[in-house]
């Protein structure tokens, strides 16, 4: 009797593909194209790729460390055996105040992007509480549902995709040649920029218990992780065609700006349709982030995970109206970002060390 | 129980006001002004006069659909804004803006300022063109009915696309005009109508350097020009003199053509050979028969024509400064450095040479 | 059995002796209680209410045998009437509940504590009719009807096998109604079939008058506008939805059987798709969530984009608009809210009247009202077809709840398009997702087979495939046996062009 209910709330190592990639594709689609130009110009598709595999790398890792022993399938449980209580519980609270800012920054920039394209005197309240409504609610039905949104957000706007077709009908191909003219310093820089687009995966260290035959997921994450790179690789390629360089460098929102030459029959200015629903891409950053944070505190302090979501949605809330202006939202995504970049390019493979040498001694004892 | 029933009426009007009076800033489409051309029109160093054109939309009670201006003279960009919604009976919505015009005096001084406060708006559309006016100030030109089109906005517009389409203008719009005006290896240039009888006509482009017109090339050389610029396009035609003084001409329509260029980079002053290859077909002919002699002379007598007009324009446009065939942009790609100051010396000196290789495919349905 | 403690139980409490019933009886008007003496002198009480026993049959079968006879004992009458469910009981709650249902009672002395029970009930049942909510077409003409016995016979018609189970449950304190849960005892997934029996067992409440009723008491989210249960008035789905392992319920006294467990797009399946070819019926499937989509988002998008959205509009399509609007007084959304509100007095007003008015009103509506409408510039005419096509689409879905549900959730959409834009309607959809999402029919998901994603179940979902490619039966179901045929032979035919001659 327990065993299919059990099956019930496990989700299949399939959909880890749509967590994944959910979590990478967000806000940073519509502008990370403009800021890896500005760090390698128009050769800068290299290091989309060499980021890609780097990430790849991190993957692996962090499969390894989950999969090290069995009793200790998610981060907080490995923190409190590596490090005991306290030093552990110091490293969890922060990556959960990691997700909990990388869920904020995406709130606050896309509220900006409506403030910016659509409604200048929309107020900042009216669309944030809805929106964190929303994705309370979706939390609150536990990590079946949030599994949904991330499968929704990658079937419903995959398409969009395929408008970055339209553009090239004004682009240029002389824009990207010669294809090889880099330096390796330029490239390192971009990889650095480009990493960040792709953080955001690591919420696998929290929801590992929750796939049936975690194992068997890992060739979907790495898909799910192919995929990211790929949409971030030909939207990137796609504006290179489309703008000159120093144009884009310009730019804030490339690919928003790239819609505008978009013209159906039916709509002229698809921007605007993109923007309503770029909601639905980033609804799955909100809620895998905020699910982790409700979950992780839950897990440190005994608090009963209604609670924890009730608190993460306020605090939410309370840190909107704090970050009022656009360099405000632009330092917290960066500092999120550095953060996120130490997460993944120091810490993990650390830990990764760690829960080598105590396999082996624990094998050796 | 009766308190309960105010409530709930108090409660319900509120929720009715709430959902039509809240909210962010409304543009019904009936309570604004959509715009569809802006133009604007040189005075001196410090004021301009901006000109828009809005659609008064007929209904039963307000008669014929006709279309209205509306002007004014200002220093700055965003003061003409203000100063023209204070003619509106509605407030004026730039969201469907099709077209910005120059007059002329005003592309020579330059439109950058101009261009820059359309950029900044999201609500402007990056299909917008932008037009130049020949002969006439842009004010004339809008207060004016044209019998072949209602509204002048409409029918300027329709004209320069359907002249881009398919006939001799180059492919534009804002986006490009924007993508080579911050490029350093490409200049923009943009079409150019002028009033011809009762009607309009487009007269050519005008090239720019930064961001002031420098050359005006005509219908002939806007051809030429899209010749050199844009792959497998299908539009244009070309008139083709075989005798001069027996009158005898052709008329080819282009079907497909190419443009190579070539760097030979070892040259200390930079040559360039540009391959045009043209395939086209005879739309007219004034002679009597097309016999294959005729047909290899028609071949000729094009290969001759198009590589000494198409020499001709690049030589024009290289003395004025103006590089709308992005040629800089095609000696990057292929490796050169064109970021340092002298780029603009080489790009007067560059040695072009052109070869044109001209395919007739077909003579129409008559022999 | 556990003892139940329902507080409808304690209503009611049970007789403790055979007088009292026969008390209460007594106020009613129709109850016969008479005492008979035979030539013989022998006495027989005869009790009964005359309008539930068939008075024929008392008068023609029972009656002559009471007389003639000479009896020593109860056992000797049940030998000699030729009835077959006869019983001899002294149990007062057995002969109250007997007595209600169409029982004759029969006792040697009025103060006997025992007697026998004749079955006699009169049965009034309406003829099987063509059905009319889930017409079709193609296929079998016959509806449920309100009488559970019919129904049954119906359903066992079509599944002429053992396994064929059906299990009766009396549920409602006050109408004691019968309550049929049927499904194929090796094919269903038991778990399905305890779900569903255990919640119709819990269900404490007095009256049960027809089986929507059982269907809003047995849902999984029933604050929900969503039915998460398929109810259906054609015995043949019904027999369909049996074979694939599901458990249906039927009620006495209602002509409508519940299906479970249920998928979300199975709402939008009519039963004739199976009696299409394949390409037909996946092409209407279609068009119907096409349908259901218009219908949700048709004038929350005209509202949202009228008054925000100018830039959306299409050059051409501009002028139209504006012209349309140009007279109007009031903003989009008033006018909307209008042009609904009138459409769906309409269909209620046409709902509530005899058929014949109905057509009517339908036509006296849409017309008169519509044109007046627009002459009086109260609303666009574009708007006018607008809100008739998406009323219209929201009547193509082939079951009846999930319309009503469609015309429901167009409000809410209206609102939110109004407050902000179509950023408004992006954020309710995404909500209705995720409401969506969170809905299980039976314990079973609800959104299957898009989520969780089941590339089997989608061959019969968006599509229906032809019926070879339909070996399985769908995984939701959990039925205790995959495979519906083999598909052998489907493999075998691969022989090249021409071979039958060499």
């Amino acid at each position: 009797m327990s065993q299919p209910k059990k099956a019930m709330y496990h989700i299949q190592p399939q959909l880890v593909f749509f967590l994944v990639h959910t979590m990478q594709a967000g806000i940073g689609i519509l502008s990370f194209q403009r800021q890896i130009a500005i760090e390698a110009g128009y050769q800068s598709w290299i290091a989309i790729i060499i980021a890609g595999l780097i990430v790849h790398g991190i993957i692996w890792l962090i499969y390894e460390i989950l999969n090290a022993d069995e009793n200790r399938n998610h981060l907080p449980a490995i923190h409190k055996a590596y490090f005991g209580k306290w030093v552990g519980g110091m490293l969890t609270m922060v990556l959960l105040f990691y997700f909990f800012f990388m869920a904020t920054a995406v709130l606050r920039t896309y509220i900006h992007i409506i403030q910016l394209w659509m409604f200048p005197k929309v107020t900042m309240t009216e669309l944030a509480i809805p929106l964190l409504f929303v994705v309370g609610y979706a939390i609150y039905h536990g990590f079946r549902v949030v599994t949904g949104v991330a499968f929704f957000g990658f079937m419903i706007p995959i398409w969009l995709l395929f408008t970055n077709l339209a553009p090239l009908e004004f682009g240029e191909t002389m824009n990207i040649l010669p294809l090889f003219d880099t330096s390796v310093s330029e490239q390192i820089r971009a990889v650095e920029t480009m990493t960040l687009s792709f953080i955001g995966f690591e919420a696998i260290l929290f929801y590992y218990p929750f796939i049936q035959n975690g194992k068997a997921s890992q060739k979907w994450a790495h898909f799910g992780h192919g995929v990211t790179v790929i949409a971030h690789f030909f939207v990137a390629l796609t504006s290179f065609l489309f703008y000159s360089e120093p144009q884009l460098k310009k730019l804030l929102y490339p690919t928003l700006s790239m819609w505008k030459i978009i013209q159906l029959p039916i709509i002229e200015r698809f921007e605007y349709v993109g923007i309503a629903l770029w909601l639905i891409v980033i609804m799955p950053n909100l809620t895998i982030a905020l699910w982790v944070f409700s979950r992780g505190f839950k897990q440190m302090t005994g608090m009963k995970q209604k609670h924890t979501l009730t608190i993460g949605l306020v605090l939410s809330y309370l840190s909107l109206l704090i970050i009022q202006t656009y360099d405000q939202t632009v330092w917290l995504t960066e500092t999120v970002a550095k953060v996120g970049m130490m997460i993944l390019g120091i810490y993990i493979p650390v830990l990764f060390v760690i829960s080598k040498v105590k396999k082996k001694k624990g094998e050796t004892s | 129980m009766k308190s309960n029933g105010q409530r709930l009426i108090k409660l319900s009007l509120a929720l009715l006001l709430f959902i039509t009076g809240c909210g962010p800033q409304q543009n019904i489409l009936d309570e604004i002004r959509i715009m569809h051309t802006i133009g604007f029109d040189y005075i001196d160093d410090n004021h301009f006069r901006g000109t828009v054109t809005i659609p008064i939309y007929g209904s039963e009670t307000e008669g014929e659909t006709r279309t209205e201006i509306i002007t004014d003279t200002s220093r700055t960009a965003k003061d003409i804004k203000v100063k023209l919604d204070a003619q509106s009976s509605k407030r004026l919505h730039n969201g469907k803006l099709q077209s910005i015009l120059f007059d002329e005096t005003f592309l020579q001084e330059g439109v950058s300022e101009l261009v820059d406060t359309f950029l900044r708006d999201p609500k402007i559309g990056m299909r917008v063109q932008l037009i130049g006016v020949e002969d006439k100030s842009v004010l004339d030109l809008l207060d004016q009915t044209y019998p072949i089109e209602e509204h002048v906005a409409r029918y300027i517009n329709d004209l320069v696309d359907q002249n881009i389409e398919d006939q001799n203008i180059p492919k534009t719009n804002l986006h490009i005009y924007l993508a080579r005006f911050y490029d350093e290896g490409a200049d923009p240039f943009i079409p150019v109508v002028k009033e011809k009888d009762e009607n309009l006509k487009v007269n050519g482009i005008m090239t720019f350097n930064e961001d002031r017109a420098v050359c005006k090339l005509s219908l002939r050389e806007s051809f030429m020009m899209k010749l050199l610029l844009e792959e497998l396009n299908d539009g244009g035609a070309i008139e083709i003199a075989l005798d001069e003084d027996e009158n005898e001409f052709t008329v080819l329509r282009n079907i497909m053509s190419e443009a190579n260029y070539t760097f030979d980079f070892n040259d200390p002053s930079l040559s360039l050979q540009i391959d045009i290859d043209f395939k086209a077909r005879i739309n007219e002919y004034s002679g009597q028969t097309l016999s294959s002699s005729k047909l290899n002379e028609i071949t000729s007598a094009t290969k001759e024509q198009i590589e000494n007009e198409a020499g001709a324009l690049v030589t024009q446009l290289q003395e004025n400064n103006t590089d709308p065939l992005a040629i800089g942009m095609h000696a990057r790609s292929k490796g050169y450095d064109i970021s340092n100051d002298d780029w603009d010396e080489t790009y007067k000196n560059l040695d072009v040479n052109i070869n044109a290789d001209v395919t007739i495919l077909s003579t129409g349905i008559e022999e | 059995m556990t003892k139940s403690n329902k507080v409808s139980d304690d209503l009611r409490r049970p007789k403790e002796s055979l007088s009292e019933v026969f008390r209460a009886c007594e106020k009613s008007q129709d109850f016969v209680r008479h005492t008979l003496t035979t030539q013989y002198e022998q006495t027989f009480t005869y009790t009964f209410f005359e309008t539930m026993v068939d008075g024929q049959l008392f008068k023609e079968q029972i009656l002559p045998v009471l007389q003639k006879g000479s009896f020593s004992t109860l056992r000797d009458v049940k030998s000699l009437i030729p009835i077959e469910d006869t019983e001899i009981s002294a149990d007062p709650i057995e002969i109250e509940k007997r007595l209600i249902s169409g029982y004759i009672f029969i006792q040697f002395e009025k103060a006997d504590p025992y007697g026998l029970l004749l079955r006699a009930p009169s049965v009034e049942r309406r003829a099987v009719t063509v059905p009319e909510v889930e017409y079709s077409v193609l296929g079998p003409k016959e509806s449920f009807v309100e009488n559970l016995d019919v129904n049954l016979h119906l359903l066992r018609r079509r599944l002429k096998i053992a396994e064929l189970t059906v299990e009766n449950i009396t549920v409602g304190s006050l109408t004691n109604t019968r309550v049929s849960v049927l499904y194929l005892s090796h094919i269903a997934n038991s778990e399905n079939v305890n779900t569903v029996l255990q919640r119709i067992r819990d269900i404490d409440y007095d009256e049960i008058i027809d089986s929507s009723y059982i269907n809003q008491m047995i849902e999984d989210n029933k604050h929900s506008p969503f039915p998460q249960l398929l109810d259906t008035e054609r015995p043949d789905r019904v027999a369909s939805e049996l074979s694939r392992g599901k458990v249906a319920v039927l009620v006495d006294g209602s002509p409508t059987a519940i299906t479970t467990p249920t998928r979300f797009i199975e709402f939008f399946s009519a039963f004739e798709d199976y009696y299409l070819s394949w390409h037909i019926a996946s092409i209407y499937r279609l068009i119907r969530l096409f349908a259901v989509l218009f219908s949700i988002f048709a004038t929350s998008l005209y509202v949202a984009v009228l008054t925000y959205h100018t830039e959306l509009i299409p050059m051409d399509l501009l002028s139209t608009l504006v012209i349309s609007r140009e007279d109007i007084p009031f903003p989009p959304i008033i006018e909307a809210l209008f042009l609904e509100l009138t459409i769906d007095l309409l269909r209620e007003a046409g709902a509530r009247l005899p058929s014949k008015v109905g057509q009517t009103i339908g036509i006296v509506g849409g017309i008169v009202i519509g044109t007046a409408a627009v002459e009086a510039s109260l609303t666009s005419n574009i708007l006018l077809i607008v809100v008739a096509l998406s009323a219209l689409a929201s009547f193509a879905t082939p079951i009846y709840r999930i319309g009503n549900t469609i015309r429901l959730i167009r409000f809410p959409f209206l609102i939110f398009a109004q407050i902000w834009g179509i950023i408004g309607i992006t954020i309710l959809s995404m909500f209705m997702i995720i409401h969506l999402l969170t809905l299980k029919s039976i314990g079973r998901p609800y959104l299957e087979p898009i989520f969780p994603p089941r590339s089997n179940d989608l061959r019969d979902a968006f599509f229906r495939l032809p019926f070879s490619l339909q070996f399985k039966r769908s995984t939701y179901v959990q039925p205790e046996h995959g495979k519906r045929f083999s598909i052998r032979e489907l493999l075998n035919k691969n022989e090249d062009i021409d071979e039958h001659i060499d």
